[in-house]
């Protein structure tokens, strides 16, 4: 049903949940108690921290029986080529409110557009009609239509 | 507000269940994510025509995942995967045969379940009246246990994206003093996480960031146009009388699974995927054989398929039962639906009964033509054009998609912000994919985190934190023997579950999205 797990990913993530969770404990530390000396808002953060690391731990212990006796044949990742797609997206996406000032929220849409249909494999007329597409949908539908503000 | 019943709503559920058909019908495009890019549009529609397209997109996009499965052998959705093998190989002796049997024990599930539905959310909501602060926080922890059963073997990971889910769901103000929490100083954080912004990126960016991963999955037909071409010129028979007679030779089953589909449906965190699965292993199990003639496992092969269909869409009304009466989402559909009800200014639980009858009634009725009508028709359709509609660039559309969610998510509040909280959820929700983390946990997590919090607290400076009163008003107690039950049901049907996962299983497409 899910995605097929990978170790390295699974361990990563588990990791980073323990890191979450105990960062949780602490910030939730200062928050306020109730009037009359019981846990207020720093409860429920407090328990799901708790749970984060109890069951990253469990987790840890999984992947790491997983891993062992594959580290030296398993690849860190399925994909290098493909890590630095997710990266490009990222940078592709986060850039939009930069330029937005410059070639509004049409202009923004369509050349991420654009950008991530090359990044995936599309010849260049068609990544620009891609992008033609989003400009004239979100122009038409978002902007004309639906009235919301594009710049 | 207008009728639902005019016809600019009868378009806008044309319109939503085409939507919804093609998003089903596209392997790695989903349910899911075709409502989520549907959200800000909501966002500016009339109510009267944001419900009609949200359920002709939720109904369609569901039987549509089967039209992957039969014609390249990749199921469009995870509720489709459950039968995967057995449809393409029917769809290999007829496209028309396989469509049939995908399209109208769907309809039949469905209606099945919408009127379960019409029955059962009226009567759910009239219970839900005695609810006070110790019935909904019962009722918060019912559906956060059921979430993390609903994950099919995966119970830690299902519990920590709950968990994760609840966590977000903690950040801005605090409902018992009115303090901000984890807002780092920022002021766009003081309002929580905006619910919206979080589904778009969940399942939208997460999505692209997942084909950008493993690269654009290309789909290869399965029939030559010459088979499609034979086939086609005996559609009607293959389409309509065979697998109604295949319904009438196994009524049975298909009660059964509009039942099991329904029930699942009902459980918040479950939904048509899990739905799907039970009701066509349980077939399995059923008709299990030693030895097989191939008559046999022609039939049983029928079965499972009609199983899964009948289950999956009898499941998408279900989810709607718990969503009306209590506010609570059934699955990840469901869960998006409520974030349309309250951009529609709706508020989902047993005032929605009594304050817009009206509204429930047509919502009603907008099932029921989905249903019986539309999802035929399109199935028709489908049949004919099934060569074709795999065919639709899959590389265009992501790109498409990409600007879509950019401008869905700041039409959102007009604040650029929201594009980064996106691209944060969606990265994040990427990771959990990666690490196989369910995702629609995690949405749950966000729905019922303030629901278990604010009544947690209410209820314990109500009794200055005397715990056992949480086990003294008789719903309460009711609902957490409910609670306890899915517990014990729970671990049972997890053991089942890996036991079967531990064996032989069945040549299985692995899916490549969620429902």
């Amino acid at each position: 049903m899910e995605q097929q797990e990978h170790p390295y990913w699974e361990l990563g993530l588990s990791l980073f949940l323990i890191f979450v969770g105990i960062a949780v404990w602490v910030l939730s530390a200062s928050f306020p108690r109730l009037d009359d000396g019981t846990p207020g808002p720093s409860l429920f953060p407090r328990l799901i921290g708790a749970g984060m690391v109890i069951g990253g731990t469990v987790l840890v212990f999984s992947a790491v029986g997983d891993l062992r006796g594959r580290v030296a044949t398993l690849p860190f990742v399925e994909s290098r080529a493909g890590l630095l797609k997710v990266v490009a997206t990222v940078a592709i996406t986060a850039a939009v409110p930069f330029v937005m000032p410059f070639i509004t929220l049409v202009g923004g849409a369509a050349l991420a557009a654009v950008l991530f249909a090359l990044l995936i494999g599309t010849d260049l007329p068609r990544a620009l009609g891609v992008g033609l597409v989003t400009a004239v949908m979100v122009y038409g539908v978002f902007g004309r239509l639906l009235g919301v503000p594009l710049t | 507000m207008t009728d639902l019943f005019s016809w600019q709503a009868l378009v806008a559920l044309i319109l939503g269940s085409l939507f919804g058909a093609v998003f089903g019908a596209i392997p790695g495009l989903t349910a899911t994510l075709a409502l989520s890019l549907f959200v800000p549009l909501a966002l500016f529609l009339d109510p009267s025509l944001v419900l009609p397209a949200v359920i002709g997109i939720s109904t369609a996009a569901i039987f549509a995942g089967d039209i992957g499965s039969i014609t390249v052998k990749i199921p469009g959705t995870a509720a489709s995967a459950a039968y995967s093998d057995e449809i393409n190989r029917m769809g290999k002796g007829s496209m028309g045969f396989a469509m049939g049997v995908a399209t109208l024990p769907s309809a039949v599930g469905a209606i099945i379940g919408v009127a379960i539905l019409m029955a059962g959310a009226g009567v759910l909501a009239q219970f839900a009246k005695q609810f006070s602060s110790f019935e909904y926080f019962w009722l918060a922890v019912l559906g956060l246990v059921a979430g993390v059963f609903a994950t099919q073997g995966k119970l830690v990971k299902g519990a920590l994206s709950l968990g994760i889910g609840v966590l977000l769901s903690t950040m801005g103000l605090d409902p018992t003093l009115g303090f901000a929490r984890f807002t780092f100083g920022s002021p766009e954080l003081l309002s929580g996480v905006n619910y919206v912004v979080a589904l778009i990126g969940l399942f939208g960016i997460a999505e692209l960031l997942e084909q950008a991963y493993k690269g654009v999955v290309k789909t290869q037909a399965v029939a030559t146009p010459e088979e499609l071409s034979a086939q086609r010129r005996r559609l009607g028979h293959d389409y309509w009388v065979r697998p109604t007679r295949l319904m009438l030779r196994q009524k049975g089953a298909m009660v059964r699974s509009s039942l099991v589909g329904t029930a699942v449906g009902f459980l918040p965190g479950a939904g048509a995927d899990l739905a799907a699965w039970l009701s066509s292993s349980l077939e399995r199990m059923r008709s299990r054989k030693a030895h097989m003639t191939p008559a046999e496992r022609s039939n049983l092969e029928e079965v499972v398929v009609l199983a899964g269909t009948t289950s999956n869409n009898a499941a998408v009304a279900g989810a709607w039962i718990p969503a009306m009466a209590l506010g609570i989402p059934g699955d990840t559909l469901t869960a998006i639906v409520l974030g349309v009800f309250l951009i529609a200014g709706i508020t989902p639980g047993p005032q929605l009964f009594t304050q817009n009858r009206d509204l429930v009634n047509q919502i009603y009725l907008a099932f029921a033509v989905a249903s019986a009508l539309l999802m035929p028709i399109m199935g028709l359709l489908a049949a004919y054009g099934a060569g074709y509609i795999t065919r639709i660039p899959f590389r265009l559309l992501m790109g498409f998609i990409l600007g879509l969610t950019v401008v869905g998510a700041y039409a959102i509040n007009n604040n650029p912000f929201d594009i980064w909280a996106m691209l944060a959820m969606g990265l994040f929700g990427f990771l959990l994919k990666r690490g196989g983390f369910p995702l629609a946990q995690v949405v749950l997590g966000m729905v019922l985190g303030p629901l278990l919090e604010q009544n947690f607290m209410v209820s314990v400076i109500k009794v200055h934190w005397n715990l056992a009163s949480f086990f003294e008003r008789p719903v309460a107690l009711i609902l957490m023997l409910a609670t306890l039950l899915v517990i014990v049901f729970g671990v049972r049907m997890n053991r089942l579950y890996r036991q079967s996962a531990a064996g032989p299983a069945p040549d299985v497409d692995r899916p490549v999205g969620s429902a």
